[in-house]
């Protein structure tokens, strides 16, 4: 069916677009969330890349690939978006997880929770890697098509960010022990 | 990825449990315009302006056509530069100079980086090549070179024109000398983009971390922009709520902002706003900026949108297209104007995804020039040359 609505939006056909868009929004916002940690930016990451697949969607030459070359549009508005924009410094006034880390102190913090809080740590890039990855459950070799990578790139970055990913974590599980402590 | 089981479960558990896909019938009407506003591209159009759409998404795989061909244009191109220029085309640098630790005194007061001479002429630009590099290099593409390893996406010269202001941190040329900004204590999480030409104000966006953690409105999560006083991050003050964390600018004078707003119902917009935060206002209606720069007289602003160059006059709102006269055909993504106004430089694809030149053109389009032309592109993230004029 996807197919046959890709076929007919290549035409020009709206009302097939429109049915392709309703069945891609929910993964496609799912997707820019998790990467761009910014509802409004990935909104409109989201947007533009849909935009870009309308527009150039004659010349997708293999309707079968539309949810792929869609993974790869949106990818790429998520990096331009953090990139376009020279951002001189970041200030963060009140690390949120570490607050909460002496109120939690006293009672364990499960994994998932620090995973969290690691995510929050990594690039866009890395992120980006591991949605792609453990999100969308890409095969690597889609997930490097996506990127517009080597495929032994795409390994060797998903490794980086895994580790990346697990610094992040261990780094939170000391800051809530110096936490803890420091409340005892 | 078997060498982490437990890690790559949680994450698939967490990234089920924490992914939002909600989408609002806002969002789609808003997509659904704007396609019916957009005319489709040709076929063969589509896919020489967006080369990943070759093979259907799959990377291209050379032909032994295409391998001939890199082979002999490489050639015949070191043949030409060392006939014409004497040695080989520049590429990007001396080495990159090490970083020392970022744990260097705080900022004195006042902010000791406006007086000075005037800008020094160069082009800041940053570009991704293993890890993010800092460089500079002159208008007519001589003394390339390459300042520092970067920690962050982007950077402005200070308003010395001879220090850089980047992730929270101000260097000199040779990324030693770092001095640290003071932070601010206060709930919000502020990223700052510019800071005012005398010095004295940081512009930032900023929002309630809580608030947008917990799913918050926009409303709710304040986020917007926000003048924080400098160096030492008080007196924070809310100038206008936006949904939208993209450019904004002190005006040359430091009297007022603009900014590009986001609305779920329409294409994003500019706006100004005074450094107050009084009189927010549209800004004509060039849709979907996403990229700005005053003009050093102040009375108009670069924008790029939707692949194009536009000035905006800031008395009428009326957009006047740019057209560099030569290399058309690839979209360009951002523009600043020289500190004396007289020149327009901007960012534009010339090869694959990602991989970008820098050139230079008269205000009219005119005298098109590739300033990194090194012979193949970089992945250029962020340049500039001049936002604030000294002097």
């Amino acid at each position: 069916v996807q197919r046959e609505l890709v076929v007919r939006a290549q035409g020009g056909d709206h009302d097939a677009f429109a049915r392709l868009v309703a069945g891609s929004l929910g993964r496609l916002n799912g997707t820019a969330r998790l990467i761009l940690h910014d509802p409004g930016q990935a909104e409109d990451a989201v947007q533009d890349a849909l935009l870009d697949a309308w527009r150039d969607l004659r010349g997708l030459r293999d309707p079968d690939r539309f949810d792929a070359w869609l993974n790869r549009l949106l990818v790429r508005h998520c990096q331009d978006t953090r990139r376009r924009i020279a951002r001189i410094g970041r200030f963060e006034l009140r690390e949120a997880g570490l607050e909460r880390a002496g109120e939690d102190a006293q009672r364990a913090v499960a994994l998932s929770d620090h995973v969290v809080s690691g995510l929050r740590r990594l690039t866009v890039d890395q992120r980006t890697v591991l949605v792609l990855a453990f999100y969308l459950d890409l095969p690597l070799a889609d997930a490097a098509a996506a990127l517009g990578i080597p495929l032994g790139t795409m390994k060797s970055r998903l490794n980086r960010a895994v580790a990346a990913l697990r610094a992040a974590i261990e780094a939170n599980e000391r800051s809530s022990i110096r936490s803890a402590e420091g409340a005892a | 990825m078997n060498r982490y089981p437990d890690l790559e479960l949680a994450l698939r558990a967490t990234f089920r449990e924490h992914a939002d896909v909600a989408s609002t019938d806002a969002q789609f009407d808003a997509i659904l315009d704007r396609a019916a506003r957009t005319p489709q591209r040709a076929g063969w159009l589509a896919a020489l302006a967006n080369p990943t759409l070759r093979g259907g998404g799959r990377p291209v795989v050379p032909t032994r056509r295409m391998w001939v061909f890199a082979v002999v244009a490489l050639t015949a191109g070191v043949l030409l530069s060392v006939a014409y220029l004497g040695g080989p085309l520049p590429m990007t640098s001396p080495p990159a100079t090490a970083l020392p630790p970022a744990t260097t005194s705080p900022l004195a007061t006042p902010f000791p980086y406006v007086a000075g001479p005037r800008r020094n002429g160069k082009i800041l630009y940053s570009w991704y090549e293993n890890q993010v590099r800092l460089g500079t290099i002159d208008p007519d593409g001589s003394h390339a070179a390459t300042l520092f390893t970067s920690w962050g996406e982007g950077g402005l010269f200070a308003p010395d024109g001879e220090h850089i202001i980047q992730s929270g941190a101000i260097f000199d040329v040779t990324g030693r000398d770092i001095t640290v900004l003071n932070l601010p204590a206060d709930p919000l999480s502020l990223t700052v983009v510019d800071l005012s030409p005398d010095g004295s104000r940081y512009l930032a966006y900023g929002v309630l971390k809580d608030a947008v953690l917990a799913g918050g409105t926009n409303e709710a999560a304040q986020g917007g922009w926000y003048s924080v006083r400098a160096p030492d991050g008080g007196d924070v003050r809310r100038l206008a709520l936006s949904g939208w964390d993209g450019p904004a600018r002190f005006s040359p004078d430091g009297s007022t902002v603009a900014y590009v707003s986001r609305d779920h119902t329409g294409p994003r917009q500019l706006r100004l706003v005074s450094s107050t935060g009084t009189d927010d206002r549209i800004l004509g209606s060039l849709a979907n900026p996403d990229s700005l720069d005053w003009a050093p007289d102040g009375r108009s602003i670069l924008a790029t949108a939707n692949g194009d160059i536009y000035s905006v006059d800031i008395e009428t709102g009326v957009a006047t297209q740019i057209v560099p006269e030569s290399g058309g055909g690839y979209a360009v993504d951002g523009a600043v104007w020289s500190p004396d106004g007289t020149k327009i430089l901007f960012k534009r694809r010339v090869g694959s995804l990602h991989v970008y030149d820098l050139f230079t053109m008269d205000a009219s389009g005119a005298h098109v020039f590739d300033v990194t032309n090194f012979g193949g592109g970089l992945n250029i993230w962020f340049f500039d040359w001049g936002s604030h004029p000294v002097g």
